[in-house]
This record gives C-alpha cells, structure tokens and sequence, in this order.
C-alpha cells in the first residue's frame, strides 16, 4: 500500500528585515509544498517590508535536504524499524517516538495518514551514526528489531541511542552506557523524554557496577573505540548477553594500532571475538562515512545446528 | 705524611651561597677567596698522592709477584697460578734472575703479626696507620736485600687473639687507593674463589661480606701481600668459628651504628644523602647490609671531592653533567617499536578483507556513498574531518538508496 501524500503547513513568519528592509521569508514546511512565510518587516529607515514568497525550503539551516516542497514518500527499509524516505534525494529515517522533537538538529519529515493522523520521521545521518554507515554500507542484519532489548556501550550524547530507541519502539529498550559525565547530561535530558532509554553513567569496563540496573538482552552495540574493546564486549556480554544472542561491533582502527594496516587490525579483532565465544557472522567497511572503521556482527554463544 | 681531616671541623656551606658569591665577585681572586680551606689542603694532599704513584710505578714489583706465585704453587691452587703466571708473571728468562731475590709472604706475614701484638694496646688511628707504613717500609728493605729471616710459623690459638688486631689493619690497607696493581688484586679474588669454592656450605652471608669489600677495594701494591694474607686468614676461621663471627658481626655493627649517630651531625648526614650517588664505589657499597666505619670515612672523603667539583664548576656545566648522566645511565632503547598487531601473525579467512577501501566493496558504483568518496577519498587527517563536517550538516544528498546486502560473511565449517 503506498502511503497518502501531505500538503505542508504554511510557512512560519519571516526574520526581521534589515535596514534596507530585505526580510527573507523563514519557517519550515513538510510534505507537499506548503506556502513560505510571510516576508519580514522592513527596517525604521529602508524600505517598506516585501512580500512573502511562495515555496520556502523545509528543513531549517539554510541548505535543503528533504525539500518542503518536494512529495516525499516513506517506504519501510529491510531492517525492520528503518526506513527510507524516497522523494528527489532518498533519506534514512527513524520513526519518531517523542513527534515534534528534535534531539540533534536533525531534519524531520512529517507524513499524514489517511485517517488524518501525522506520523513524523526523523532523518538519521550516516557521517553522524555508525549504526546508520553500517546499514547504508549494506550490513546483512543488524538485529536490532521493534521489541528488542538493546545494551548500547558508547552511547555518548545520544545521537545513535535515540534512532536505536525509535527502531525497538515502546516495547523495547535501550540501556546506554557512557562513562563521560558531559556526554552523559545529553544522553540524560534525551532519555528524560524518551520512557524506553536507560541511561547508565558508567564504565562499560566494569559491568559489575551497572549490573543491577541492566537485565538480560538480546543485543549488544558496542562503540567505544578502545583498544580493548573486544574485552569490554566480551566481559559485558558474560553479564548480560543471552545465549543465542547478537552483537555489533565498530572498530576503530587508529584506536588498537594505528602502525599497522586497518585490514589486519580487523582480521586481529574478529579473531580476538571467536576466542571470546562470539560467532562473527558479516564485516561490512564504513567506508566513505568513517576512516579506517569496520562493522562486524555475529552471534553470541551460538548452538550447532543439527542435522536434519 | 697524609693529613687526615675530619669533616666536622669545617663549617658546611650550601652550593647555592658560593655559587652566588661566585656570580658577584666574577674574578679569580674572589673566588679563591669564597672557596673553603679544606679545598685548597685537599688538593695538596692530591699532589702528593700523585708523587707517590709515580714513584711506585718506577719500583719493580716482580719478586713480589714470584712470592705470591711460590705462595700459590705450595698452597695448591693450581687454576689459579696458571691464571696468575699467563697474567702478572714477566719472561721465563727474567725469572731465574729473580727467584733467588723472593720473598716468603708466610714470613712476613708472621713477623707483621708479631709487630701488630706491641700495637693492639694503642686504639688511635693514627698510630695504626704508622704502623702500617713502618711494615710497608720493611717490606721494600726485604725487597731490596733480598734475603728473609726464618720465622717460626705460629699455632692457630695465636691467630685467633692476633684477630681483633689485623681486623683494622686490613680495613686501612682497603682505604689506600692506587691502582696500580691490578693483575695482583685479580690474584687475590682468584684465590678466594678457590677457597670459598671448597668451603661454601660452612659460610653465611654475613660473614662473607667484609672479605669482598676488602678484596674490591684494595690498594697499592706495597701492602698487597700483607692484605691476601689476612684475608686467607680470615677464611680459616671462617670454617672453625661461626658462632664466634656471627657474635661479632652482630656487636661490631651496633657499636659501628652508635659511634655513628655520636659523630656524626645533621649537616654532614644531609651532604652525604646528597651526594650519595657520586661514585662507583660508594653506590657498590650501598647494596652490602653491614658497612664498616672506614668505609664511610672513604664516603665522606669522596663528597668533599665532589663539594669541590662542585664548587669549582659553573652552574652551566653542572647541568651539562648531569644531562650527560642521564643519558648515559638510561638503558638502550630496543629497536622493535610496541605493536598490538602482528602482521606476521594475521590470517584473512576471505581475500575482499584485505582492502577496506570503498570501491573494493560490492555493489560501490551505484551506493549511497559514491558521491561522497569523491570528495573524501582525496583528503586525509584534518581535511578528511572539515570535509566530513560538512556532510553532518545535512546537506548531503547521496542518491537512491540500496537495499542489498554487500557484507563480507563469515563461512563457518559446522553450519548445515
């Protein structure tokens, strides 16, 4: 079924015109074209104020990048909870959990269902979230599904957390850990108003310390960009990772030995994750989004399948 | 004559203050003026030391060195006389010119013990230190004669009472410090070698220790013979009297620590503390548990030395030294730099893991991030990150976006 296209909203009033009195014509329109703002008043000594134009450019910040008054159409991606916003440029976006909220700044796309109710996505940035390259790099699964119960090590500000919080929606959840307290008063304010992010403000080194607050989980994203990061993701997942269950690991390569080629870093780490009772299933590079990264997924504590 | 100074009589003053006075007076004048006495009585003393060497070094030593190697060859060591004669002992022509000249070192030895009996009622220093000399210049009459008086060899039970008196007399023969005699001191450690070799399982540390500070730090050739001698004697006792030695060293020491914190004062301690580190001698003395005063003595003789340097030297060239002195005690660095990968060592279980390079990717020509590789596949470092900088910003547009799968998979041999 192909999803109802949407007038946009008429255009916000314009800023203040300087003295000459060239107010330009602000506000912000989604979906289909809708009017720019008013033009500003004219400054005390220029010209009169002019007139508005039509057709102001959605998605604030000056360049475009989901046009206001493009059609756009959302389409689910095949990681269940992306999507991909098709229109003139194709975007990935999220499902807005908290509508009308911007965590980063990121742009919005706001689609009105047929029965008149809006449903607002949020654009998620791939040079901004690992997660977001490993997925447009074309990873084969990420298993971080609606539902799911996600540990999130290197959460940082939570600019990936709340598109992971969109993905496994208000069934699932999401605890990030971040040892820095600057990084971590972001990540607090943001899951103040999403109900479905635990923020922990901790060392992902010492899981003891958290392991009350944590329960068992089926996954397990890891950006922490230590040389020691199979280790903390090893340790963590003995605390918390149900058997059977499934990582994603970023590797930075500079970070373990920046001496030597990434490929070998690589290849050290996955080994290093096999001593560890991880099963790496796919590597995929986050190439041109990231220098040197790679993404690697498996499974934890797989069971032999048996024969038939 | 030697001149013996003892520390405490002059006034200690800091560094800094002569260096100060150094800088205002900035004349050769002043600054003779500014330095202490005991600089200037130091270096005479120096002179004199110098003389002396040089007259050493004109005096033969080879009937001494024949004494010893007789001394080696009835005793039985015969490693070490093999040792001894490849390294000291001259031509064989030379020598039979020479063994009629030879000295017996029992015999000295024997006829000093007899000396040393008058002197154990006199318990000053310097009086021990005369006596020292007058055995030297005994020892160059009986060289030069080249005839030696029978003695009659001496029991045992007179070794033990002659033991108080010989223990200082070998610590003054460790204080003289020429070196000219190198290949006999070598003569001597060889010979101790042999004899701890046999009697290792009878001694302790403890009583092992004093004979190698004797040994490291013996001195001019003339009182060599008379140091081996004593010292072969006290490995005698060694394995007769334990419990006797173990008694001693024990009192010794404490007696050696309560003359110590009577002599010494806070100022002299600190200097000491200070200049610790100055010579080999001393940082080799540092490690051994039991020090014995004389010793010491050498340790203070060795700061004021410094004090000296110190004080002669301009603030800039101190630090030069001691720039030099890290960079020389700083161990060599090792030529392989720290890697926490091993090329050698890495497998890649799939060729496409070996290039992480965008367009070695399947599926790169017509992927979301062409167009960005572009732009950020010519920059590297901090154009790489201004560049990226700019795609955050949203302004990126990077085409259709596809929904294969272009992962490298893992294949795993037990999967059905």
């Amino acid at each position: 079924m192909r999803p109802p296209m949407t007038r946009g909203g008429r255009g916000g009033g314009g800023f203040r015109g300087r003295s000459d009195g060239g107010g330009r014509g602000g506000g912000r329109s989604f979906g289909d074209g809708g009017r720019g703002g008013r033009g500003g008043r004219g400054g005390d000594r220029g010209r009169g104020g002019g007139r508005g134009r039509g057709g102001g450019r959605g998605g604030g910040r000056g360049a475009g990048g989901m046009k206001g008054g493009s059609k756009v159409i959302v389409e689910p991606h095949r990681h269940e909870g992306v999507f991909i916003a098709k229109g003139k440029e194709d975007a990935l976006v999220t499902r807005n959990m908290v509508p009308g909220e911007a965590v980063y700044g990121e742009k919005r796309v706001s689609i009105q269902n047929e029965d008149g109710t809006k449903i607002e996505y949020r654009v998620w940035n791939p040079f901004r979230s690992k997660l977001a390259a490993a997925i447009l790099g074309g990873v084969d699964n990420i298993w971080i599904v609606p539902g799911a119960r996600v540990l999130y090590l290197g959460a940082a500000s939570g600019t990936t957390v709340s598109h992971v919080s969109d993905l496994v929606g208000p069934t699932g959840v999401v605890y990030a850990v971040e040892f820095s307290h600057r990084s971590g008063r972001d990540l607090v304010n943001m899951a103040k108003k999403r109900t479905n992010v635990i923020p922990i403000i901790e060392d992902a080194r010492h899981p003891a310390k958290y392991r009350m607050l944590v329960g068992m989980v089926d996954v397990i994203f890891s950006d922490v960009a230590q040389p020691d990061q199979a280790r903390i993701l090893a340790l963590n997942a003995s605390y918390f990772l149900k058997n059977g269950g499934h990582f994603v690991i970023s590797i930075k390569a500079n970070c373990i030995d920046s001496t030597v080629p990434a490929e070998a870093v690589f290849a050290q780490e996955v080994k290093k994750l096999q001593q560890d009772q991880f099963k790496p299933s796919e590597q995929v590079t986050l190439e041109p989004f990231e220098r040197d990264h790679a993404c690697v997924v498996g499974g934890y504590r797989v069971p032999k399948k048996q024969k038939a | 004559m030697l001149i013996n100074l003892s520390v405490s009589l002059f006034p200690f003053e800091p560094r800094q203050v002569t260096l100060a006075n150094m800088k205002k007076t900035k004349t050769s004048s002043s600054l003779e003026k500014d330095i202490p006495d005991k600089t200037l009585v130091s270096k005479s003393t120096k002179d004199n030391k110098k003389n002396k060497k040089n007259k050493k070094k004109s005096k033969d030593l080879t009937p001494l060195l024949l004494s010893l190697a007789d001394f080696l060859e009835r005793q039985g060591y015969s490693k070490t006389l093999a040792a001894f004669k490849s390294e000291a002992l001259p031509d064989e022509e030379e020598l039979d010119v020479v063994k009629g000249h030879a000295l017996d070192v029992e015999t000295m030895y024997f006829k000093y013990l007899e000396m040393s009996d008058g002197d154990a009622n006199n318990t000053s220093s310097g009086k021990q230190d005369l006596s020292t000399e007058v055995v030297a210049d005994v020892c160059v009459d009986k060289l030069s004669n080249g005839a030696v008086p029978d003695l009659p060899v001496k029991s045992k039970e007179k070794k033990k009472k002659t033991k108080s008196t010989s223990e200082p007399i070998s610590e003054s023969v460790e204080q003289s410090g020429s070196a000219e005699n190198g290949h006999l001191e070598k003569s001597v450690t060889e010979e101790q070698a042999d004899v701890k070799s046999k009697e290792k399982k009878k001694k302790t540390k403890s009583t092992s220790e004093p004979i190698s500070e004797s040994v490291e730090q013996s001195g001019s050739a003339e009182n060599g013979h008379l140091q081996k001698s004593v010292t072969e004697e006290e490995t005698d006792l060694k394995s007769k009297d334990k419990k006797k030695k173990r008694k001693k060293s024990k009192t010794e020491s404490s007696s050696v620590d309560a003359e110590e914190s009577e002599k010494g004062d806070s100022k002299n301690k600190d200097s000491k503390k200070r200049k610790r580190g100055g010579s080999e001698e001393n940082e080799s003395q540092a490690d051994e548990k039991v020090e014995s005063k004389d010793t010491k003595e050498s340790k203070t003789k060795s700061s004021e030395e410094e004090n000296e340097k110190d004080l002669n030297a301009t603030p800039f060239t101190t630090e030069k030294a001691a720039k030099k002195q890290r960079i020389g005690s700083a161990e060599p660095k090792t030529a392989n730099a720290f890697r926490r990968v091993e090329i050698e060592k890495v497998e890649f279980v799939d060729d496409r893991l070996q290039d992480n390079s965008y367009w070695a990717k399947h599926g790169a020509d017509v992927g979301y991030g062409a167009k960005a590789q572009e732009v950020l596949g010519q920059v590297r470092g901090k154009d790489f990150r201004h560049e990226k900088t700019k795609k955050k910003r949203g302004s990126y547009r990077g085409g259709i976006i596809d929904q294969d799968s272009h992962s490298i998979k893992f294949n795993y041999s037990d999967e059905e």
